[in-house]
This record gives C-alpha cells, sequence and structure tokens, in this order.
C-alpha cells in the first residue's frame, strides 16, 4: 500500500519581484478586469491616482491549503514548482489565480484550485491594507513515505543524512546586515531551505556539478547565480541581494573589496544622492569625508590632507584622469547613473596606485545591466544629462551604458544678470560609453569617456574693453580630455587571475585672452596598466603589476612681451612685441610594482600585512629623467569583535607636472616630489550599522618643486627642487548607515599643513621685501578645522528629507595694506604687510537642507528635489578682494543662498 | 591650468559682487594722479616735450589733489632700482639744510645739484622738482640702444597738511620713469584742450551748473592728435607707430560708469552727478597718457544744483 504524503515546501523562495508587481497593479486599468476592489481603493485615494505609494508592508502567507498530488504525478514520480500570480484584496483574500508557468502532470490544476484557499496578512502602504499582486510559487515534492522500489535506497539516504556540501551567508547590499527568512533554492533539485537569524543556509547531498542558486523574498530582489559542487568539499557562497525599496541604481555603491588599503572610504549611492549640495553626485560626496578641505567656491579643488591639488590623483576605471570637476566644480565630469563606485583613499593607499603625494578618487563604471533596460533623464538649474543601460545581444549578456550631458547655465544666466556689460558663458559636457562582457573566466570590458569645458568671459563689442590694447577683448578658455580605455580579466587558474587595461587618452587647453594673448597645450597618452593577482591560499596574496604611461605633447604660446621680460634690452617705457613660442616634447614612464598580503593568523581577518614596493621612472628626452622607490606597508588588525585597528606608513612619490618639465636649454636635473606619509587609526561597528572611525595622519614632503629664484623662467632651469612640507592631523567620522529611515554622519578633520619653499636660501637671494617671508607658512589651504554633520531622514508619501551643516576654519592669506602707485602703468603694486599667509579669513559655515519626494509609476520612477544651500545666508569669505589700491579689503562671499531644483525620470523599458 | 578657471570664475564673482569699497576714481585722500616731466629749453621756458636728452634739463609737476585739504610731496629720483627710489642718509641731511637760510640763485643752484646726487628732486610745493641729465647719461649705451634710451625713476611720497602738519597716517607712493634717449621722435605730453559735457565744449576754468542726480557725458579733446613715433624692435628694426592715448577720469563727488576712455571711438564716459544734498561743488580731473610716457590732465569744476 502507498502512502500519499505531501510535504509541501512553502516556496516563498519563489516568490518574484513582488514589490514591482505590486506597484503595477493599483495603477492598472488591467485591474478593473481582475478586480473591482482594488480599482475603488485606488479611486478613493487622490494620491493613488497620479502616482503609487511604495508598500510598506508585505503580505506574509497565513493560511496554506495543500494541493492534493496529482496522481499523474505521483505515478511518474514527477515534482516541481508551478508558478501562480496571486492578487490579494485589503483582507488578504486570494481574488485572483493566474498559473504563468505551468508544471504539467496535473500540477497546474491542483496548485490553482488551491491558491483560492490560501490566505495572507494584507500588505499595507501608507493609507493602510491595500490590493496587491504577488507572484507565488506553489511546489510539490514527494515525501519519502509515497516513494516505493526504486525509491526505496534514496529514503534511507535521507535518514542517514547526507553531509553538508553547499553553505553561504545572504547579505543585504548598502546595509550589509545579515538577511534571515530569505528562501534560498536550487530550483533543479527542488531543494529550499530558510536562512537563519544570522542569514546563513546550508544544503546537504548536493550533487556535483553547477547548479543555479536562487535567493529570493518579498522586498527583495530575486538573485540567481551559479555554484558549483565538487566531490569531497564545501562549496560557500556569500550572497548579495538588493532591497527592492532601492532604486534600481541605488545599491550599487556597496562593494567588497580586498582592503589592502589603510583608509577606504565608502558611501553608497543611495546616501550621496540625499545629501544636500551635492546635486545626486557621487563623487562631489567626497568633499563631506574626513581628509577632504573645503574648496572654495567654483574652484572645484581636491585638497586631501593638506596636499596641494595636483597632488591628488583621479582614475576612472584604472586609467588616470586630469580633472574630476567640470568648471566651476559643481558637477563631476561622469554622469552620476553610470557610476557604480568610488573609492576615496586620504591617504595610506598601496603601490598599486603612484605618481602621486596625495590622495587618490578612483572611479569605477558599472559593468552590469539591470535585468530591465532603462533610461534615466536627470535635470537640474545646471545642466541635463540622459542614461541608457541595459542588456543586448542574442544571449543579452552584453552590458551596454551609455551617458551624455550638456549644461545650459550659459542659457540662463544673461536672463539672470540683465542689463550687465559683463558676459559669462560657461558651457560643460561629458559623454560614456560602456561595453562590458562576461564569458566563462573572462570579462572584457570598453569604456569610452570626455569631457569639453568651456567658459567666456567678455563685455560686448559696443564696450570699452579696458585700457590696454592687447587685453581688449575677451577671456576664452576650454578644456577637453578624451579617454578610450579597453580592459580583459582572465581567470588563468583557480588562484591566479590576470588583468590588462589599455588606454589611449588625449588632453587638451586652449586660453585666448584679449587680442594678443593665446597658450595652446595637447597632450596625447598611452597608458598601460597590467595586473597579476595570485591568491595562494587564505593566508598570502600577491599583486604585480605594470603601469606605464607614455605621452607626447606640444605647446604654443603667443603674448606679447617687453623688450625686457625677453631679454633683449630694456626700453624706457617698455612697449610691447609679439612673443611665441611653440614646442613639442614626448615623455615616459614604466612603472612597475608588487604588492602582498599576507594573513598570518589562522583566522585570515584577524591581522592583513600589505608590503609593497613600487619603482616609478620619468623620462623626457633632452630635458630631465629621474626614478623613485615607494616602499610601503599597511596593517589592519581585529582587536575585538567589530574593531580593527589599522596603520600604514611608507613613501610616496610624483614626477613633476608637465609645465615643469620643460626649458629652452633643456638638460634640467629635477627629481620627484617626496612624502613621507604615515598614519594609524582605529575602526569599529559599535552597533549594525553604526560605526566610528578615528585616524591620525603625518606627512612630511621633501624635494617639492617651486619656481627657480636664481635665473627666472628664462634660465636654464625654470623650476627646482627647493621646497619642504609638513601635513599632521586626525580624523573622525561616526556614522549610521542607511538602514531603516535615518542614515547620517559627523567628519572631522583636524589638520595643519604647511610649507617652506626655499630653506637653503638667504633672504638676498630671494630679494623679499619682507623679512622673514622665507619661514615656513601655512598652506594656501590649510584649515585647522573642517567639521560636517549630516543626516537624512525617510518619511511616509515617499518624502525624503536631509540637512547638512559644515563648519570650517577659513583658508589663510597673506595681508596687503600697501599699494605703491605706478604712474606710466596705471595701477597699483600691493605690498605684503605680513608673511605669506599670515592671517586668516573669517570662517565658513552653512547650512544647506534638502526635499526630495519620490513618486512610483508602473513603468517608471521619478525624483524630484529641491536643495538650498547655506539657508540661513551665512557670509562666508572664499577669497579676500583689495581695493585698487591696497588701503582696503572684503570678502569675496559664496553666494547668499542658493536654490537648485531638479529631476531624475528613471523609465523601465 | 585648472587655476584658470578658477581666476575667470573668481573675476565673473567679483564682477556680480557689488563693492562698497572705495573705487579708483574717488578722489577721498591725498592722491597723486598724474606726473609730468616738461623738457625745460634753452631759453629756460617748458615744452610739450616728454623725453630728454642727455644734458637737457626737465621740469617735474604732479597733479596732487585732495578733496579738501592742500598736500605736499617729497621728490626721489634714481636710476636702476625698479621698486622705486628710497632715500639716502645724504638726502635726510640735505633736508636739514633746506629752509636753515636764506639762498641766492647761485646757492640754490649748487643745493640743486647736491640734492640731485642725493636723490633728492624736489619738495612740493617749496622746492620745484627738477633734474638735469649729465651728459654721460646714456654712456653705457650703444649709439643703437640710445635711440630707445633709458630711463630716470622717479618716486614721489605725498602727504596732506592738517593745520600746518603732514598728516603721516595718509601717505600716497607713487613711481614713474622719465624717457631719456636720443631719439629724432621724442615724445610729447598728450594735453587736453578742454572737456566736452554733453557734446559742448567748456572754456578751461569756467565752473558748470549740474543737477544733482542728473547723467552728463565728459569728453576729454586733445590738443594734438596721436603722435607717429619710430620704435626700435628687439632685432634692432625700426618701426612706425602711432600712439593709442586713453584717458583716466576722477572725481570729488558723483560716479562714473567707467573710470577710462580710450581715444577715438570710446572717448568719452558718463558721469552721475551727485545729489545737492550731498555736495555743492564737485572736482573732476581727466588724466591722458599715451603709452610712451607722456601726460596731460585737465580739471573741471562743477557747482551741482
Amino acid at each position: 500500500m502507498h502512502t500519499e504524503s505531501f510535504r509541501l515546501m512553502i516556496l516563498l523562495t519563489t516568490i518574484l519581484s513582488m514589490t514591482a508587481l505590486a506597484q503595477d497593479l493599483p495603477a492598472s486599468n488591467e485591474l478593473e478586469t481582475v478586480n473591482e476592489e482594488a480599482t475603488a481603493t485606488e479611486e478613493t485615494s487622490p494620491e493613488a491616482a497620479d502616482e503609487l505609494p511604495p508598500i510598506l508592508v508585505f503580505p506574509e502567507l497565513a493560511t496554506f491549503v495543500e494541493a492534493p498530488y496529482p496522481p499523474e504525478a505521483l505515478e511518474q514520480g514527477a515534482e516541481g514548482s508551478v508558478g501562480l500570480i496571486l492578487e490579494i484584496n485589503e483582507a488578504g483574500e486570494v481574488t485572483y489565480v493566474e498559473v504563468v508557468t505551468p508544471l504539467g502532470y496535473g500540477f497546474d490544476e491542483a496548485a490553482e484550485t488551491a491558491a483560492w484557499g490560501l490566505t495572507f496578512t494584507p500588505a499595507e502602504d501608507e493609507n493602510g491594507p491595500t490590493p496587491v499582486a504577488i507572484e507565488f510559487s506553489y511546489g510539490f515534492v514527494l515525501d519519502a513515505d509515497a516513494t516505493d522500489g526504486a525509491h526505496a535506497q534514496e529514503v534511507e539516504e535521507e535518514v542517514a543524512p547526507a553531509p553538508i556540501n553547499l553553505d553561504g551567508q545572504i547579505i543585504e547590499m548598502v546595509s550589509r546586515r545579515s538577511l534571515e527568512e530569505m528562501a534560498v533554492s536550487l530550483p533543479s533539485l527542488s531543494m529550499s531551505v530558510l536562512s537563519d537569524s544570522e542569514g546563513r543556509f546550508e544544503f546537504r547531498g548536493v550533487p556535483n556539478g553547477e547548479h543555479t542558486l536562487q535567493i529570493a523574498r518579498p522586498g527583495w530582489e530575486t538573485k540567481i547565480t551559479t555554484v558549483e559542487i565538487v566531490d569531497g568539499e564545501i562549496t560557500s557562497a556569500n550572497i548579495w541581494v538588493k532591497n527592492a525599496n532601492y532604486g534600481n541604481n541605488e545599491a550599487v555603491g556597496v562593494y567588497q573589496r580586498d582592503r589592502e588599503e589603510v583608509t577606504r572610504r565608502t558611501i553608497t549611492v543611495d546616501e550621496i544622492r540625499r545629501i544636500p549640495g551635492t546635486l545626486g553626485d557621487p563623487i562631489r560626496v567626497i568633499q563631506n569625508l574626513p581628509g577632504a578641505a573645503r574648496a572654495p567656491l567654483a574652484t572645484g579643488l581636491l585638497i586631501i590632507r593638506g596636499s596641494n591639488p595636483e597632488d591628488s590623483a583621479i582614475y576612472v576605471d584604472g586609467i588616470r584622469i586630469p580633472f574630476i570637476y567640470h568648471l566651476g566644480g559643481i558637477v563631476s565630469v561622469i554622469n552620476a547613473d553610470i557610476v557604480e563606485s568610488v573609492d576615496y583613499l586620504p591617504g595610506g593607499y598601496g603601490v598599486r596606485y603612484g605618481r602621486s603625494t596625495g590622495g587618490v578618487i578612483d572611479v569605477s563604471i558599472k559593468d552590469e545591466s539591470p535585468e530591465q533596460a532603462r533610461m534615466v533623464w536627470s535635470t537640474d538649474v545646471l545642466d541635463t544629462g540622459a542614461l541608457f543601460e541595459g542588456r543586448v545581444g542574442e544571449n543579452q549578456d552584453h552590458h551596454v551604458a551609455v551617458a551624455a550631458r550638456r549644461s545650459y547655465i550659459d542659457v540662463l544666466l544673461p536672463a539672470i544678470m540683465g542689463d550687465s556689460d559683463f558676459i559669462a558663458r560657461p558651457v560643460w559636457t561629458d559623454y560614456q560609453l560602456k561595453w562590458a562582457h562576461h564569458r566563462d573566466r573572462t570579462s572584457y570590458s570598453a569604456l569610452l569617456m570626455g569631457f569639453n569645458d568651456s567658459l567666456l568671459i567678455g563685455t560686448p563689442d559696443d564696450v570699452a574693453q579696458g585700457t590696454d590694447s592687447d587685453t581688449q577683448g575677451d577671456l576664452a578658455q576650454a578644456f577637453y580630455t578624451h579617454r578610450g580605455i579597453l580592459q580583459v580579466e582572465h581567470q588563468l587558474s583557480e588562484r591566479l587571475s590576470a588583468t590588462a587595461t589599455g588606454a589611449f587618452g588625449v588632453d587638451g587647453a586652449e586660453l585666448n585672452f584679449g587680442s594678443a594673448f593665446n597658450l595652446e597645450r595637447t597632450q596625447y597618452l598611452y597608458e598601460l596598466r597590467a595586473e597579476l593577482d595570485w591568491e595562494e591560499s587564505d593566508h598570502f596574496s600577491l599583486k604585480a603589476g605594470l603601469d606605464a604611461i607614455a605621452g607626447h605633447g606640444s605647446f604654443k604660446i603667443g603674448l606679447p612681451l617687453t623688450p625686457s621680460q625677453t631679454g633683449e634690452g630694456s626700453s624706457p617705457i617698455d612697449e610691447r612685441e609679439p612673443f611665441s613660442l611653440e614646442e613639442s616634447l614626448s615623455g615616459y614612464g614604466p612603472d612597475i610594482f608588487v604588492q602582498s598580503q599576507i594573513r598570518p593568523l589562522e583566522d585570515p581577518d584577524a591581522l592583513l600585512l600589505s608590503p609593497g614596493v613600487r619603482t616609478s621612472f620619468s623620462i623626457v628626452p633632452d630635458q630631465y629623467a629621474s626614478w623613485a622607490v615607494d616602499p610601503r606597508i599597511g596593517f589592519r588588525a581585529r582587536i575585538a569583535e567589530n574593531i580593527f585597528i589599522k596603520g600604514g606608513t611608507g613613501i610616496y612619490t610624483q614626477p613633476p607636472q608637465p609645465e615643469e618639465a620643460w626649458s629652452p636649454s633643456g638638460d634640467m636635473e629635477l627629481l620627484f616630489e617626496k612624502a613621507f606619509s604615515s598614519s594609524i587609526g582605529i575602526e569599529a561597528e559599535l552597533a549594525q550599522g553604526l560605526s566610528v572611525d578615528a585616524e591620525a595622519f603625518s606627512k612630511n614632503m621633501w624635494d617639492l618643486i617651486n619656481f627657480n629664484p636664481d635665473g627666472g623662467f628664462s634660465g636654464d632651469q625654470p623650476y627646482i627642487n627647493s621646497g619642504i612640507g609638513r601635513v599632521y592631523g586626525g580624523e573622525f567620522m561616526l556614522k549610521k548607515a542607511p538602514i531603516g529611515n535615518f542614515f547620517g554622519w559627523i567628519s572631522y578633520t583636524l589638520s595643519k599643513s604647511e610649507r617652506l619653499d626655499y630653506p637653503d636660501f638667504g633672504d638676498e637671494e630671494l630679494s623679499l621685501n619682507i623679512p622673514g617671508d622665507n619661514e615656513w607658512y601655512s598652506y594656501d589651504f590649510d584649515q585647522t578645522h573642517n567639521l560636517v554633520v549630516l543626516g537624512g531622514y525617510q518619511w511616509a508619501w515617499g518624502i525624503h528629507t536631509s540637512a547638512k551643516f559644515q563648519y570650517t576654519t577659513g583658508n589663510p592669506y597673506t595681508p596687503y595694506d600697501l599699494g605703491v602707485y605706478d604712474i606710466d602703468e596705471n595701477y597699483y603694486t600691493g605690498y605684503q604687510t605680513g608673511i605669506r599667509n599670515s592671517e586668516r579669513m573669517a570662517p565658513y559655515s552653512a547650512l544647506d537642507i534638502r526635499i526630495e519626494k519620490r513618486f512610483q509609476f508602473p513603468w517608471a520612477q521619478l525624483s524630484t528635489y529641491l536643495d538650498v544651500l547655506n539657508i540661513y545666508k551665512g557670509e562666508n569669505p572664499e577669497f579676500i578682494n583689495y581695493n585698487y589700491d591696497y588701503t582696503d579689503y572684503e570678502y569675496i562671499t559664496g553666494l547668499p543662498l542658493i536654490p537648485s531644483i531638479g529631476f531624475d525620470l528613471e523609465v523601465r523599458l | 591650468m585648472r587655476f584658470l578657471f578658477a581666476t575667470a570664475f573668481l573675476l565673473s564673482n567679483i564682477a556680480c559682487q557689488a563693492t562698497e569699497m572705495a573705487q579708483s576714481w574717488q578722489v577721498d585722500r591725498t592722491r597723486v594722479l598724474a606726473i609730468k616731466a616738461e623738457v625745460v629749453g634753452l631759453d629756460g621756458t617748458t615744452s610739450s616735450l616728454a623725453e630728454a636728452q642727455p644734458g637737457e634739463t626737465i621740469n617735474l609737476s604732479a597733479l596732487l589733489v585732495h578733496p579738501e585739504l592742500p598736500s605736499t610731496a617729497l621728490w626721489l629720483g634714481c636710476s636702476d632700482s625698479p621698486l622705486g627710489c628710497f632715500p639716502s642718509e645724504e638726502f635726510f641731511e640735505l633736508l636739514g639744510e633746506l629752509g636753515s637760510e636764506d639762498m641766492t640763485p647761485e646757492e640754490f643752484e649748487e643745493f640743486q645739484a647736491q640734492a640731485q646726487e642725493a636723490g633728492l628732486v624736489g619738495i612740493e610745493p617749496f622746492l620745484p622738482a627738477t633734474y638735469t641729465f649729465g651728459e654721460d647719461f646714456l654712456d653705457h649705451l650703444t649709439d643703437e640702444e640710445k635711440l630707445e634710451g633709458d630711463e630716470l625713476q622717479i618716486t614721489i611720497f605725498a602727504n596732506p597738511i592738517v593745520d600746518g602738519e603732514i598728516d603721516e597716517s595718509d601717505t600716497e607712493i607713487a613711481n614713474k620713469r622719465i624717457p631719456v634717449s636720443t631719439t629724432t621722435t621724442p615724445n610729447h605730453n598728450p594735453d587736453i584742450l578742454h572737456l566736452l559735457i554733453n557734446g559742448e565744449a567748456v572754456s578751461l576754468g569756467d565752473a558748470v551748473s549740474v543737477i544733482g542726480g542728473d547723467k552728463y557725458e565728459i569728453e576729454p579733446i586733445l590738443i594734438e592728435a596721436p603722435e607717429d613715433y619710430t620704435f626700435v624692435t628687439s632685432d634692432g628694426e625700426p618701426e612706425v607707430r602711432t600712439e593709442d592715448p586713453y584717458f583716466n577720469f576722477y572725481t570729488t563727488g558723483g560716479s562714473y560708469d567707467t573710470s577710462y576712455s580710450l581715444h577715438g571711438d570710446f572717448q568719452s564716459v558718463t558721469w552721475t552727478a551727485p545729489n545737492a544734498t550731498e555736495a555743492d561743488q564737485v572736482t573732476i580731473w581727466v588724466v591722458s597718457r599715451d603709452r610712451r610716457g607722456g601726460m596731460g590732465w585737465i580739471e573741471q569744476t562743477f557747482l551741482i544744483e
């Protein structure tokens, strides 16, 4: 006698995309044909007619109805799951059933019949219970008792459990918290379990070979991945899943990378989008992090741990670009929607990064598309841009993303400035095209990107444009950068992988001032980065790499010079003559580096040591050749549960800047600028999502390049390695991740950055007009205190508010209060009355707020926001402006109050 | 290079933010608006020549202004000092001698020579500023270079006089270079004939009545048209150029739309008279420059109604 019994696997695991469907339902006309109650609810809710409030509580199965096992299936020993669409009313009752994934064998009819009897806890939005539609998988599995004959052996094996050979943990993106009760299934084997309170799951007796692993739960996007079971081994899989409540592009800022860097600060894109003043730009948020000084208005300068802006490096997909912000420093040069992650490394980074003594910003562009293609249109008061991304190809396995943007502030400014005789016309454009493809053990990607900035400042032709005929006319500037990057990653073996990146780029700059001053500079760059990663074990890995760059550039200068400036003689009133210079030069720098990661303790996460060394070269034939060796080491050690200490020390070097690498006679002696940088800190996770990070740092610099006071620009060596510098301070960050409704952080930096340009020169050699001016002085952007407090809260109705407060010590400046009038040239020359940067401007403080409202549509999501910067109108000094004769000065302040509105429309295709 | 953008934005920001600081056209303290050199002829009279030859003497005059007070000025002269002239010890000794007793013309001439040697060129208004170039002034140059010549650096320290005392808290320091050469086309000062106010010529010295708050177009007219002259390029090639004069405007009251005008198409500026409650009389000055060291000026008084 066969006993029929059923062991139902409540496969909530396969409830797919419930959120999306739930959002679809009330706004769809189709609903009227299937669910009049839902339609009635929609009509009584004015908001629902226009937009869909998000589902706050998802339905859970309350009453299960067992379906009889179909005889045909039983006879054939068939198992499986039937995919259903269920519509559930406000009472939790099933009001509509549709089989969408039929299984045959009589399963479909049985499942449909039983589904009408299921009950659920009602779904809820901000208005209370609401009708929804869900996908539901009704599973049928033969119980051991139901088997006979051929199945008897299997029953016996189940009695003696097979060993665990597949386990793992489910972690939520963004919050990184462990997720319990996530349904984990192997559909092809009809095996399913729920994750425990720590998000862990286990499977026993999974057959050898590759299997599809599926993780699902209402409220999270279904994750499907492949696992390989090897005989005699346990396969572990840590699975990241995305909360469906985040937008498609909002959780992409989380990534897992080896922590070889002492300090790597990561902020998720979701947080970034809600920080006032960033305009949703993930790169602008860096200025709110510890170690980054506040850049003066409209400059977009990157000042990291007291370094010069040009000392910090910016990488996109591993290749360096010259600027990260468009002119004005308001918008970054990369569309925010295409950015996968932004690494901000203020110091203590490994030898993979070189040719910089400051910080590093490493931007990665997405190489995966969502399953559903999408278009995003973003517009604010400054510019407008669009993005398309999706999967193409026969197998939908090619990722393609295209983005472009153009500013239109040049159109708006004339209206703002009214009848002013002054014209300011800034224009910026940028574009990115990314393709990526993963096949077997190889990943291919290509990125084409670029930006073009221009700025015209002038006056109309019918206005007298100054008294100097050489400068009469407009000031026109343009900068452009283009990069083509190809990358191939290949898994050579289980423990050995290789990455090769090649890039071609062109950078250009043009400046035309008045009728006589013009400058053009163009450089073509060829870069090759090759890395070999060998993971010998969990305790030792090695990365070896080549980072080579070569370039060819030219510059052309045209300007009027006086005879005394050209060294050709002296004319009493020094009338100018046209002077032009056109030169070209080439250079190259093949750097190599080796970095290891050593985890000497039994628990690999308990201690990490990452020593490395890099050799850098910079050779400009006929001009100079120099090299440097950068040894560095970092460590990270766990001293208690969720508490780590970290530190690092090493040499950081960078070659001379292009404009410093040329002299008329050539054959210069120029060395790399050097810095000995050290840091030590502690970081701890105080509670889930609440972390604290504190770090002390110091940096001593030498061989800093300065203008050569002995010889001047026309001499054989315009620049020399004369300067030294020192930076020291501490950073603190307390951060609440966006788990729940609140996120925010407190960031504080205490620092001192100083320079001494000519320690080996006497006052007479420098022709100083202020005794003692050749002493240590505060760096131009030295900011003793920099405090940022920000937070955001998610309210009902899809409304999010956030605020940011910043306090920063005023920048130093050099005091002048004596002007001597040059009657012939009709201008006053200011004379210092104190040593360089001996005075400070008043501190900066500002409160910014942001209000965002998100609308959900069945086919799209619309976010609108209002940013109001400096809401209490703080008169924040940015620069010093002296009057015509230096008897008075005033601050050039930030704009008193800056409102900005914008929207992002995301359409799913 | 990126700083250029920052600079450009800075410029635009300055342009967009109204300033409360004093403007260059405002005469609200002691100002030296111009210095003019005039070559003394053999007959002892001055000419409009602004450029001397070795052995010649120049008289120097300054447009020294203050809205209310008389001013004094100390003239210094030197060579090869781009930052200007600074008093020497001998200079201070000479200052002690000045005015200690009456001098005969011969003694005064000898004193002037000693003073010039010590760098003292004049003291306004007691010692007229004058300078005699030595015959060897250009001997360090080749004959070709002498055509372009060299320069004498003049520095003036000006202060207002308050109750008969020099007010050292208000000092104006100004530098001017005086060309000296053997050129055959020596420069002349671009003297101003008169002003056109709303298109009508105003006789020199006549006060003009204006209505407070009204706008007036002011245009300076030169006595002579811009000169042609020979410029020797750095390659030693002679090149005929034509002067391109411009004008600067100053006032004790009211405001200008712009502080300068250009000879030719943009020769006038608009001046807005102050309200009668602010001032009953305003003085304006217009200074002309030919960009070769030559200067001229004119003064105009307005009565505010």
